[in-house]
């Protein structure tokens, strides 16, 4: 109803508009009934505002003789409004998320997670339209402003100069934001959006079933409900963190211990050597990390049955079989395969440093040691912080070095609900959630508390790139 | 990060497709009941022989049965003249799912193939009715065949190969007639015989897929006769726990954990010619073949207090009429010719796949897994199945390493029905 009250509001002024052919009346003192025109002084502003909150760009095409940008803005709003029936299906789906039909053959039945996505997209595209509207208000009222200034409308030719001109960034930069906001948002509020429902095998995965909003259920069994779930995820986030900072401070310092040695002693070859130690980064990880799965085998593996053929140990050692042992083993593998990146790190940074200083250090009378302590390491470590924070955010997420050296196993006692194994990330967690158990809502759950974990890493690294800096002043 | 929960959505979002295509609806009737007792001619009805020129279409996969398909057609048309057989390739997996679209469309085949597995999803989307002739079918087929095309008690499509695993044994280890029928005999035999890195027995203790064999005394059925039973996942009855129970007592003849008896670990093993006996499926036939090992294969052996051999998962893949033919009497024909011994004979000869009919082959590891089948029952294709892989391997693994048997059953049964 009250898109017809718009229209009429259109019309009618739209021809009185047409019948004057005074196009400078604006600023004359206001006639009877002269709703076209507008006084220069401001007053009209309100006039201005309400017109163009009414319809998007009536108030250009009334008072502003802006008849293109106007009509431009006018078509988007009806096309707005002629998808206004969709808009509403889209948002009904996303609220309600289908009602169960269990009469209806299957491929008519409501999906409750299209409901979900098509609800998503729904509420971006209208995102785009409030944008576009206020971005209409907006430009009415600076339109007017000018008006009142300058005393003259601006030309529709200076409207088509300004796209090239003032506003190309904005017209420049719009793709990119709406693919932003439909390959990046959309997803992610979509998987975010899943942890508040029951979307998880068997009963509740579409098209057979409908999904249905759970509010923070998913959360709370999470965290203090299902003691299963709960001591899973205490195990599985700990031993995450812990993995974080192991495998990035493992792989560091061990990667430094080999840029010192070779860059300090005074070993022949050099380039021979780390040519060598970079050989483990150049190997696809997934191939190395199979390798390591096999020899690390506790029964039949290569190290055990070296190590008892030398006589080095009796029984074998379970490398994988062990939770305790295979987070070790994990840590092992992950260190054989990263500390060369930061060897290649450390030694670029020791580079950098300046003779001087050394000389200067020895002349002091400083050992070896004095000068790596007191000036190698705090200009290294300095250098590298911000590299060390990625590697954490990294290995937190570090799939493939759990994934394919353990398969996160060895199985624990909660495993077979919970599928959480003794070397399990929440990544690989995840994984298994959503690929082998189908526990969508669980999975999300995991998905939204790694964002808000990581989030911080990623904002604050962010923040301090040169890019972001340069980019602020 | 952004990219990471992105890609995140991107499996996500796969994995609703698939799921949301593979989630078949559920079947539940008793099945093989009350079986025709008429004993009807096994040939269907004689279609008119008009000399009108009928094509048929028929979709198959590549790699041997586009050949066989081809094969079989020329021989159909030696027989009915005017009937042609036109090959188009639809990949098994692809089938279910392309029928429903070509279908109505009028541009889908007479006979198609796909695994049983689909066949909920087929007859509730309205894509195959029940077979012209089920008693030919019945009297053809091998047990567990008959029993994966039949959907509430009516049979709906043609078996035409099938797929288990049995007991392999290297002869260099143990002589076929030591190899033993029960599954005591096996553990005595390892008893002897393991010795060093030498191992009488291995299987892959971790993974559902065989340590259900040890749940299946007495009858005892994963989802219940039927595979149906959407209440009860029968893991964690008597008979299954007994079984499970003798399954964690093999560990003193296989000391090893179960993270590191993985299937490729155990594959290795017996290529090797360290292992005398080792459970798998023909797909194992040739590497085996190619690494010089002369080994046999035998049905299961039967579990403590059971006169049969112990039953396995099996799976069948299966010919069905569309629905939308035009000429259903001929593609019945044709689909029945297609598990006739010839074809069949054929149909090995060509892919080496297991016959889904009780037929002489000449390879001497059919015949075991052939008999095998009898005994084999049709993996459920119900969509608490997809719960039932993790539960189970997970259970497994935790019963081999020591894990209380009868509350890991009970866990595993919790966690696949969703409570």
């Amino acid at each position: 109803m009250s898109i017809y009250a718009k229209k009429g509001t259109l019309s009618f002024p739209f021809l009185r508009l047409t019948s004057k052919s005074a196009p400078t009346a604006g600023f004359l003192s206001p006639e009877g009934g002269a709703a076209v025109t507008i006084r220069a002084d401001g007053s009209d502003k309100n006039k201005v505002l309400i017109t163009s909150i009414l319809f998007c760009g009536l108030s250009h095409i009334l008072y502003l003789k802006q008849y293109v940008k106007g009509i431009l803005f006018a078509l988007i709003e009806v096309i707005a409004i002629i998808n206004i029936p969709k808009f509403v299906k889209a948002l009904h789906g996303l609220i309600t998320l289908g009602s169960p039909q269990p009469d209806v053959s299957i491929k008519l039945r409501d999906n409750s997670i299209f409901m979900l996505i098509d609800g998503v997209m729904a509420l971006a595209v209208i995102f785009v339209f409030i944008a576009i509207y206020v971005i209409s208000v907006k430009s009415a009222l600076k339109e007017y402003k000018k008006f009142c200034d300058s005393k003259v409308f601006t030309s529709n030719r200076h409207t088509f100069s300004e796209l090239t001109g003032k506003s190309f960034s904005l017209f420049a930069l719009a793709p990119t934001v709406i693919m932003i906001l439909f390959f990046v948002l959309v997803p992610l509020v979509f998987s975010a959006l899943v942890a508040f429902t029951n979307y998880s095998a068997p009963d509740h995965i579409p098209p057979k079933n409908t999904v249905d909003w759970v509010g923070f259920q998913n959360f709370i069994d999470m965290f203090s409900g299902k003691t299963a779930w709960t001591s899973a995820f205490g195990k599985v986030a700990l031993w995450t963190l812990a993995w974080g900072f192991l495998a990035t401070f493992t792989c560091y310092f061990g990667g430094m211990l080999m840029a010192v040695v070779l860059h300090e002693s005074k070993i022949k070859l050099k380039p021979v050597f780390r040519s060598i130690f970079i050989l483990p980064y150049a190997v696809p990880s997934v191939i190395s990390m199979l390798v390591w799965r096999n020899l690390m085998n506790g029964s039949f593996g290569t190290v055990n049955r070296t190590l008892i053929h030398l006589g080095i140990i009796k029984d074998v050692i379970p490398w994988l079989s062990d939770p305790w042992l295979a987070k070790f083993t994990c840590v092992l593998v992950n260190l054989w395969a990263g500390f060369p990146y930061f060897m290649l790190l450390v030694t670029g940074s020791m580079t950098a440093i300046s003779r001087d200083i050394y000389e200067a250090a020895v002349v002091d009378g400083a050992s070896k040691f004095q000068v790596f302590k007191s000036i190698t390491l705090p200009l290294v470590i300095y250098q590298t912080t911000p590299l060390i924070i990625m590697s954490i955010s990294h290995n937190i997420n570090n799939f493939g070095a759990i994934f394919f050296v353990t398969g996160g196993g060895p199985t624990l006692a909660d495993s077979t609900t919970t599928g959480a194994a003794g070397t399990d990330l929440l990544i690989t967690w995840i994984y298994k959630l959503t690929i082998n158990l189908l526990q969508y809502h669980y999975a999300s759950v995991l998905a939204v508390l790694i964002f808000m974990v990581l989030a911080p890493f990623a904002i604050y690294n962010f923040r301090r790139t040169r890019a972001f800096k340069e980019g602020v002043e | 990060m952004k990219k990471l929960l992105t890609v995140f959505m991107a499996i996500l979002l796969t994995a609703a497709f698939i799921t949301g295509c593979g989630s078949t609806s559920t079947p539940s009737a008793p099945t093989g009941s009350s079986p025709g007792t008429s004993s009807t001619s096994t040939q269907s009805q004689k279609p008119s022989d008009s000399a009108e020129k009928i094509e048929l279409t028929v979709w198959e996969s590549t790699g041997g049965p586009d050949e066989f398909i081809q094969k079989a057609g020329e021989e159909f048309t030696k027989l009915h003249p005017n009937i042609t057989i036109k090959y188009v390739n639809v990949e098994l997996g692809d089938s279910s799912g392309k029928i429903a679209l070509d279908g109505p469309a009028g541009v889908g085949p007479d006979v198609f193939a796909a695994p049983h597995d689909k066949i909920g999803e087929l007859v509730s989307g309205g894509h195959i009715e029940e077979v012209s002739n089920p008693d030919y079918v019945k009297q053809n087929a091998l047990g567990a065949c008959i029993q994966a095309v039949t959907y509430e008690g009516k049979i709906v499509g043609y078996p035409v190969s099938a797929e288990t695993y049995a007991l392999f044994y290297n002869k260099a280890l143990i002589s076929e007639s030591e190899v033993p029928a029960t599954w005591e005999g096996v553990v005595e035999f390892a008893k002897k015989f393991n010795s060093g890195d030498r191992y009488g027995f291995m299987m892959d203790v971790g993974n559902g897929y065989y340590t259900i064999l040890f749940t299946t005394a007495n009858g005892n059925r994963l989802f219940g006769p039927t595979g149906t039973d959407t209440t009860k996942t029968y893991l964690n009855t008597p008979d299954a726990v007994n079984g499970i129970k003798f399954f964690q007592s093999m560990k003193s003849i296989l000391n090893v954990p179960a993270a590191d008896l993985t299937t490729s670990i155990c594959d290795e093993a017996f290529k090797a010619g360290k292992v005398a006996m080792y459970i798998t499926g023909p797909w194992n036939i040739k590497p085996f073949k190619d690494a010089g090992i002369d080994f046999g294969v035998a049905p299961l052996p039967s579990l403590p207090g059971q006169s049969e051999p112990a039953s396995s998962f099996s799976g069948t893949r299966t010919m069905f009429v569309s629905a939308y033919s035009n000429h259903p009497e001929e593609a019945a024909m044709f689909a029945e010719f297609l598990m006739s011994p010839e074809m069949q004979k054929l149909r090995f000869d060509i892919t080496e796949a297991l016959p889904a009919t009780d037929i002489e082959v000449d390879s001497p590891y059919v015949r075991a897994f052939t008999k095998q089948l009898d005994y084999a029952f049709p993996m459920p294709s119900i969509p608490e199945m997809s719960n039932f892989w993790n539960a189970m391997n997970s259970a497994s693994a935790n019963i081999w390493d020591g894990a209380d048997v009868q509350s890991e059953l009970d866990a595993c049964d919790r966690a696949i029905l969703g409570n």
